[in-house]
């Protein structure tokens, strides 16, 4: 099935269409559900108002590790089926995944200061989520470092499964170790400790995350698959004319 | 004189507003420039292309 996609005039003809509709679709998502969350949503018993910073905070983490182990699998997917495509696909989500950690930790840290009275600790939570954010920095120099298109991507692929070990770890430093960071609440195998009025507004807000997550991808993915024919064409031509 | 210790936050709404445009700001800017990227792709592919053309007509 993976092959059937895996067509880069395939995806092309596919995304021409699905990219403009999930940012659309995104982009008036996230701005209603943030509305819905800033002007709506009542006020959290003990965090207050500051509640609210929640309905960025937790879909743009959980957007990011999604994003993060897209990365991952693609990776793994070039490594072993050699399809040029995936590499396409995990270097084009890595700057989606970044921006998305670094307003995961910001809002976050900006949460913290009023309701734990600092902007930072060095808990497992925080930490891990942080060297994901320098983990795809660093994915995205690594492959910049190489010349050759091919070495950036089994590099850079390489990296990024080795940098995958991180994922259980952010998840589950809340249960394993003793944090600051409170432990999961909005999805879990129990159900949601939410009280429906927070619980719907953070569903609809992780739903526009996701499909701009997506409509960024597509368009990286499509800029790259061009870049790449106009290399190859250029070559081409090159080559003819020597 | 300090307030009374309630375990409620009673303040934070300039952390809310800075939340809120650090992402909005992060967010535009990457599609803007996820945009130029695509749009410049575009461009210089499709002059290669007219280019192609042009030599083969030519020819």
């Amino acid at each position: 099935m993976f092959s059937t996609f895996a067509n880069p005039h395939r995806f092309l003809a596919l995304s021409k269409w699905l990219m403009p509709l999930f940012a659309v679709l995104g982009a008036i998502i996230v701005a209603t559900g943030w509305a819905w969350a800033f002007f709506f949503v009542p006020e959290e018993l003990y965090q207050g108002a500051t509640a609210k910073i929640m309905y960025i905070h937790v879909p743009a983490a959980m957007v990011s590790l999604a994003a993060y182990a897209s990365m991952a699998v693609c990776s793994l997917l070039f490594l072993t089926l050699k399809h040029s495509i995936a590499d396409v696909a995990a270097k084009s989500a890595a700057p989606v995944a970044a921006a998305l950690s670094f307003i995961c930790l910001v809002t976050g840290s900006l949460w913290g200061r009023p309701t734990w009275g600092t902007y930072w600790v060095w808990d497992a939570r925080l930490t891990s989520m942080l060297f994901q954010l320098f983990l795809i920095l660093g994915y995205m120099a690594l492959r910049s470092a190489f010349q050759r298109e091919q070495d950036a991507a089994r590099a850079g692929a390489i990296l990024c499964l080795v940098g995958a070990v991180n994922l259980p770890i952010i998840k589950f430093s809340v249960e394993w170790w003793n944090t600051l960071h409170q432990p999961a609440g909005f999805i879990t195998l129990g159900g949601s400790s939410y009280a429906p009025e927070f619980y719907w507004p953070l569903w609809y807000n992780l739903i526009g995350i996701g499909l701009v997550f997506g409509a960024l991808m597509m368009a990286a993915m499509r800029a790259e698959i061009f870049n790449r024919q106009y290399e190859a064409k250029l070559a081409r031509m090159n080559r003819s004319a020597a | 004189m300090s307030e009374p210790l309630t375990g409620q936050v009673n303040s934070g709404d300039i952390f809310i507003w800075a939340s809120y445009i650090i992402s909005a700001v992060t967010l535009g800017g990457l599609a803007l420039w996820t945009a130029g990227k695509l749009t410049g792709a575009k461009k210089r592919l499709n002059m290669l292309n007219s280019h192609e053309t042009e030599k083969t007509s030519e020819d």
